[in-house]
């Protein structure tokens, strides 16, 4: 660092490096040129327009692992406001820019690059190819450089017109060309936050006076109606002020001289109220924010309106927000570093990255109210080409001004919150809504229950499945018998003793028969041999098949088997009482058909099979279809009747022509 | 919803691993607290018949 006294007031003038040649000083201005030992006076730089921006000269950062210093900046100025573009000093002996305009911080190098456009050759939205990355149009500007301070790799003296060109890309890379020589510079490079440049050394944030800049207003009367107004924060960067008490927009740029922009008639007087207090502040998401404009906005489709309120959030550090009302539904919006994909989808931003949107509607914006202050001139009867898209919880927002439509376009993205969290956090004078319907990207709450109770399901009717497969490994046949059923011989079978060990179970009779056109009816008992306690159940099987117009078919099933519940330990037998037939009497009850003879007339075969510990596969589907099932699909109905309805306010509502038109 | 819905869930899962350790069923049964022994029911099948019977008459 080389220091000197300015010629002109005497006060300590830096050169922060030894190769910087020109320099200002802080207090009065005069434009410094070293020339080896010598300093030569080259004239006053204009007062810098007061700002609040948190960048100093002297405020270090990082980007990308290099450290970086603040050597000096230029002042813009366009239509719409002004913005920085600060001069960096890299450790590593480089330069570099840091543009930072309504809270967004772009830091960039000058390529090289052989064959650029000219400016007048240039359209919004054009595609350039620059180092191997597609950049688009989003900004074609005529501002003017009005002021400067620091050390400058260029001698600045008085203002220049400053034609340029932002362009954006899919990601946080973006570009701008300069032709204030006539001939383009490229410069390239990265939209970066705010806590990502890790500054140091940062102006102190009640300093709004700087050392050089004009005074800052901090209260003015409106020229339309005499009312007095108190500045916000962002007073020094604010463009127009609709007045609060006769809504004229007062042009607040020239702080020595306001003038309206718009005047409000009698009629226009009776504007809506804003529903959150202006000029208040609110900690939400983690910085604290002040409430500084309010804009009543609509749109018309087929006779209705559509209104909608956009408040303007100011924080020094991390620049403007919008919190939107629409509907009884809130949004928190901010601007978009990159252009979206042809089909949008989001690249970079953090958070929404890899995410698609799609296409919900478009439509007119129009402005019937403004209040408070902006960062740009605003007007009444404004109107802007609105395309909205969705990927709920969030809303990309593609907005081009319908008047300077061949000179921006602006994307944002905004996050769904509750009007609880805005309650908390801001100060609403309105009482709530009552809300029908859901927002356009308000979350389907549904969904998150829909895959929970599907989710869940799938565990519970997962762990029932391995406990049956548990159960059929455990499952143990004790006994297996086979009978045969007669004609002309005892009905009633006994098996031979068999053990149920373990605990009180249940326990599962098998039959396996050869049954053909015929029922078969068992009155059975279990009986513990020991205690002669019995227990009495019953089971019916019945098979029949046949052909009929040359065509087979079967009825009923040779086998069956059923639970005998809660048996105790012990040693058991199992009377079977059996009755078979063909018709309506069973026919092993009497002597044989074939002429009253006493033959045995075999009647049906019976394999009896006795086991323990039985899987209860039928619960088992029971709990799966009627216990759990219904839930996942109830959420499933609910879901898809939400997105309809959601999807019956756009553009493309389910069941239409266009299902798939994402523009 | 959720928070049910896991209680109803973990509900089903016990009930339904209890009653199929513990042997609960649905089964229509009756018990005969004495029945005839093994013995008497091996000596005379019929002796059973008359508790057992439930006036079944076929298909």
């Amino acid at each position: 660092m080389f220091e000197i006294s300015c010629p002109s007031c005497g006060n300590p003038v830096q050169f922060r490096r030894e190769s910087s040649v020109y320099s200002t000083c802080d207090a009065c201005g005069s434009i410094l040129l070293r020339k080896n030992a010598n300093i030569e006076l080259l004239g006053k730089a204009a007062d810098l327009q007061p700002d609040n921006t948190p960048l100093q000269v002297g405020t270090r950062g990082q980007y990308k692992g290099q450290g970086f210093e603040i050597l000096g900046r230029i002042q813009i100025r366009q239509e719409e406001g002004f913005w920085n573009e600060w001069y960096l000093g890299y450790d590593n002996g480089s330069t570099g820019w840091l543009g930072e305009a309504l809270g967004e911080y772009f830091v960039s190098f000058e390529v090289k690059e052989a064959k650029l456009p000219a400016f007048r050759d240039i359209a919004l939205n054009d595609k350039f190819k620059f180092k191997g990355t597609d950049f688009f149009v989003t900004n074609i500007g005529n501002s003017v450089v009005s002021s400067y301070e620091g050390e400058l790799p260029f001698l600045m003296n008085g203002s220049y017109n400053l034609p340029n060109v932002d362009l954006r890309s899919h990601s946080t890379r973006a570009a701008t060309l300069d032709y204030s020589d006539g001939d383009p510079i490229l410069f390239i490079g990265t939209y970066e936050e705010f806590e990502d440049l890790r500054f140091t050394n940062l102006r102190d944030p009640d300093e709004h006076i700087q050392r050089r800049t004009a005074a800052a207003v901090t209260t003015m009367k409106c020229p339309a109606c005499g009312g007095p107004h108190t500045m916000s924060s962002a007073g020094p960067q604010s463009q127009s002020m609709a007045c609060e008490y006769c809504g004229s927009i007062i042009d607040i740029s020239n702080s020595n001289q306001y003038s309206i922009l718009w005047q409000a008639s009698q009629k226009e007087k009776n504007q809506p109220k804003p529903r959150i207090k202006l000029n208040s502040k609110a900690k939400f998401k983690g910085v604290e924010w002040e409430v500084i404009g309010c804009q009543f906005k609509y749109s018309r489709y087929e006779g209705t309106t559509y209104p909608w309120e956009e408040y303007l959030c100011y924080e020094r550090c991390h620049g403007y927000r919008y919190l939107i009302y629409s509907k009884g539904h809130w949004s928190w919006s901010q601007t978009l570093h990159e252009v979206p994909t042809n089909n949008v989808i989001l690249q970079s931003n953090k958070g929404v990255r890899g995410k698609t949107f799609k296409h919900y509607e478009g439509y007119e914006g129009h402005v019937k109210a403004v209040f408070g202050e902006f960062p740009y001139k605003v007007d009444i009867g404004a109107r802007s080409d609105i395309q909205d898209y969705i990927a709920p919880p969030y809303g990309l927002s593609r907005e081009c001004d319908l008047v300077t439509k061949n000179r921006e376009v602006y994307w944002s993205i905004a996050e769904y919150v509750t009007d609880d969290e805005v309650r908390r956090a801001f100060q609403v004078t309105h009482k709530k809504e009552y809300v029908s319907g859901i927002g356009s990207f308000e979350p389907n709450h549904h969904v998150s229950t829909m895959w929970y109770t599907a989710a869940v399901g799938a565990v519970t009717v997962c762990l029932a499945f391995l406990f049956c497969v548990f159960m059929e490994m455990q499952n143990t046949v004790v006994h297996s018998q086979d009978f045969l059923i007669e004609t002309n011989s005892e009905p009633s079978k006994l098996t031979k003793e068999f053990k149920i060990d373990g605990h009180t179970q249940a326990v599962e009779v098998d039959f396996d028969t050869d049954l053909q056109n015929r029922w078969l009816y068992f009155d059975l008992a279990l009986v513990n041999t020991t205690t002669n306690e019995a227990t009495l159940f019953n089971k019916s099987l019945s098979y029949y098949s046949g052909n009929s117009g040359g065509e087979h078919w079967s009825e009923g099933s040779k086998n069956g088997h059923i639970i005998v519940p809660r048996v105790k330990p012990g040693t058991y037998v199992l009377r079977l009482d059996p009755q078979t037939g063909t018709g309506n009497n069973p026919d092993n009850l009497e002597p044989g058909k074939s002429g009253g003879d006493k033959k045995h007339q075999r009647l049906a075969y019976v394999k009896v099979k006795i086991s323990t510990s039985p899987a209860y596969w039928s619960w088992f589907f029971l709990i799966a279809l009627l216990g759990i099932l219904p839930f996942p699909c109830l959420y499933a109905f609910l879901w898809y009747s939400t997105e309809s309805e959601r999807w019956s306010n756009s553009d493309h509502p389910w069941g239409g022509d266009d299902d798939d038109d994402d523009d | 919803m959720k928070k049910f819905f896991t209680i109803w869930c973990a509900g089903l899962l016990l009930g339904f691993i209890g009653c199929n350790y513990f042997g609960f069923y649905y089964t229509s049964t009756e018990t005969m607290p004495k029945a005839p022994s093994v013995k008497t029911i091996r000596n005379n099948p019929s002796a059973f018949r008359s508790f057992s019977s439930h006036g079944f008459t076929g298909k």
